[in-house]
């Protein structure tokens, strides 16, 4: 099983490092994001000593640049696939179809991680703002937040990839399904590490893990009948 | 090695494939004939196990599609409409992925040896995205042919081929049949398909209206009952 | 499949439920409490209370009926699933809308997130709509198998989400704190009995639509055929 979706994952690796397609959308959509709300919220400029007002307002930010921009990155998981054919390719395969789940979800988790990585660096430059010293608990949390939303986000983007509304109904379904379960409680996790509460970050983490686990649980069953004709 | 048992396929309301009985032995060239919406795609995609047959079974090297879909895939290599080909990726990172997919042992060597069989070696660091229809055709059935698979399941494979390609390709497949493979290939053109085959099948309407040995009909007889029988078809 | 039949037991079911409804409602304008309550915010409760438990039920047939269709392949589940959907998005809607009707009228607001049970409905409601989006958006083999899987996924998750919302939210409007007559829970046993029957019908109707609709499509397959 490992070494098909290792392979899968290599597969993607070779794709991106020759086109750079997933990279650089994921990175300028970031980038947008985050100059829009400098902009935004000129009136509300972000204070290194303001801890309440910061703490309150970064973490959403964040987290909306990492839902879309993440969303980006998932959306050519498998839309690629389907659109050049190759899709049957992977299904010939004499391999657990939740090996491609697996390597999907491996390449997914290492662009999205790249891209959330170097936006928590983005916004510390454009909004001058050193996170109140906490990078470590701010980049475990986005680490976990963001396993945890493409660990479902693989799955429903394979369902939607034959849909014609697909560039729609991605983003829909993948509100539906996150936004209460991982960005919320990522968004409350990271407010918390700001304001050096550990305690109530830690419910939220631990929830967050637990979604984790239960979408790669429904994606192990459920996967099959994603793929399969 | 293939086996058919009452296979059926339903879409919609509709047939496609009606109950369909065939008995392939190891070392067989098969060729499957038949006018266009017969049923031949949809049959060969029950048995490269994309689709899932309404009723009956078929069986590949002993295991069924339906229960045994995995141990299908793995002895069998496909070459189907779709190239199934990374356009942006190399000649060899192509074969690569695939190697790796199916698990073939010295990857490399064996790259290289499949390549050099279907002349492409020259090519071998080139995106495919650049190959001409021909050499795309001829990587795909590398890819197919990377895992050394017991049956080969090849949906019109001479399409858009000039003759050169078609004698190589030709020549590949009964090299493969001579080596113990068993060969199931559609197509249209009856006059190749006497030539190549061991045995002509002809599938009108979702059902198997003929099947006979080559050595058993000369080349014209044949043609001309395909003729009929074509043209007969709704 | 004999609809005239049906169509008659349908038409008993609707009049029996008109008439439970209009009990209903003489019912409860016989009961208004004295003092707490404002009588039009009261009534909406009423009516609240079984649509938004039709709403969750519904959502419980679509997940029901998403397992028996993976499970058995058969078209009438995916049926089931797709009729209660559709359902659902309307009970919900109405489920949302009464609720924050008699929150404005109760509360002063039409809309808080503070309330667990009020978002986990809103999630209810964008489940629904994304479920129905999806069946939207696929032609073919694939719509069934598809919808099913988002049909069980999306089941799972709405009371995940209520689980996270446990640690920020304060409790839903706190209805034991709320005068409550004793004759007054025998009327909202009979609402909530009045509304699943109206569900049930109304869920009967769009099957029966459903089946019809897959009847033509197969006559229409025939007659292409014969063209």
């Amino acid at each position: 099983m490992m070494r098909e979706a290792m392979a899968v994952a290599w597969k993607d690796f070779r794709l991106e490092l020759r086109t750079r397609e997933r990279l650089s959308s994921m990175i300028i959509f970031s980038l947008m994001v985050m100059v829009s709300f400098r902009f935004a919220f000129s009136f509300f400029a972000v204070h290194a000593d303001d801890p309440a007002r910061s703490s309150a307002l970064v973490p959403p930010i964040l987290w909306i640049a990492f839902f879309f921009a993440g969303m980006l990155g998932l959306a050519p998981a498998f839309s690629k696939e389907t659109d050049a054919g190759t899709l049957n390719g992977l299904l010939l395969a004499p391999a657990d179809r939740f090996a491609i789940y697996l390597g999907k979800l491996f390449s997914s988790l290492v662009f999205i991680f790249a891209v959330s990585l170097s936006s928590i660096f983005f916004f510390a430059i454009f909004f001058n703002y050193d996170y109140a010293g906490q990078w470590a608990g701010v980049i475990g949390v986005t680490l976990l937040g963001t396993l945890a939303y493409a660990s479902i986000g693989v799955t429903v983007s394979a369902l939607s990839s034959t849909a014609k509304t697909r560039d729609v109904l991605l983003p829909l379904l993948l509100i539906t399904v996150t936004l209460f379960t991982v960005v919320v409680p990522s968004i409350n996790a990271t407010s918390n590490i700001l304001t050096n509460d550990y305690d109530a970050a830690m419910t939220h983490v631990r929830y967050v893990i637990a979604f984790t686990l239960i979408s790669f649980v429904l994606s192990y069953f459920l996967f099959d009948e994603v793929l399969e004709d | 090695m293939l086996e058919l048992r009452d296979l059926s396929k339903k879409y919609g309301g509709k047939f496609a494939l009606k109950r369909l009985n065939l008995n392939v032995p190891p070392g067989q060239l098969c060729i499957l004939l038949g006018p266009n919406g017969a049923g031949k795609s949809t049959l060969l995609r029950i048995l490269c196990t994309l689709t899932r047959p309404s009723g009956g079974d078929a069986l590949i090297s002993n295991h069924s599609v339906i229960e045994e879909p995995t141990d299908v895939r793995r002895s069998i290599g496909a070459v189907l409409h779709e190239m199934l080909l990374y356009e942006d990726l190399t000649a060899a990172e192509n074969l690569r992925f695939y190697s790796r997919l199916y698990g073939v042992p010295s990857e490399e060597k064996r790259i290289d040896d499949m390549l050099a069989r279907l002349n492409l070696l020259h090519r071998k660091n080139d995106r495919v995205g650049d190959f001409s229809r021909g050499m795309k055709q001829r990587m795909s059935i590398a890819r197919a042919l990377i895992s050394s698979p017991k049956v080969l399941l090849l949906d019109e494979p001479f399409t858009g081929l000039d003759v050169k390609s078609k004698d190589q390709v030709s020549s590949m497949l009964t090299e493969a049949v001579t080596g113990g493979a068993t060969i199931l290939m559609t197509a249209h053109d009856p006059d190749m398909a006497h030539d190549l085959g061991h045995r002509l099948l002809v599938l009108v309407d979702g059902k198997l209206q003929y099947d006979r040995q080559k050595t058993s009909v000369s080349k014209t007889d044949f043609v001309s009952e395909y003729k009929r029988m074509a043209g007969a078809a709704p | 499949m004999n609809w005239g039949k049906r169509h008659d037991t349908a038409l008993h079911v609707t009049l029996l439920v008109t008439l439970l409804l209009l009990a209903y409602l003489s019912a409860f304008v016989a009961y208004v409490p004295s003092g707490t309550w404002d009588m039009g915010s009261f009534r909406m409760f009423f009516y609240h209370i079984p649509i938004a438990w039709t709403a969750y039920l519904s959502f419980g047939i679509v997940f029901v009926a998403s397992i028996a269709f993976l499970k058995t392949r058969s078209q009438k589940w995916d049926m089931v699933a797709a009729s209660s959907a559709e359902v659902g998005v309307l009970l919900t809607t109405l489920a949302l809308l009464t609720g924050a009707l008699w929150s404005k009228a109760q509360n002063g607001y039409y809309w808080t997130w503070d309330d667990a049970k009020l978002f986990t409905t809103f999630i209810l409601w964008m489940a629904y709509v994304a479920y129905v989006a999806l069946r939207a958006g696929i032609r073919g083999e694939a719509k069934a198998r598809l919808a099913a899987v988002f049909g069980i996924i999306s089941f799972v998750f709405v009371p995940l989400s209520f689980f996270a919302s446990r640690f920020m939210t304060s409790l839903h409007t706190n209805l034991t704190s709320y005068p409550f007559p004793r004759e007054n829970v025998a009327i909202l046993v009979l609402g909530v009995i009045a509304f699943t029957i109206l569900f049930a019908s109304l869920l009967r109707l769009r099957l029966g639509l459903e089946k019809i609709t897959a009847q033509v499509e197969v006559v229409k397959e025939g007659m292409e055929e014969s063209t």
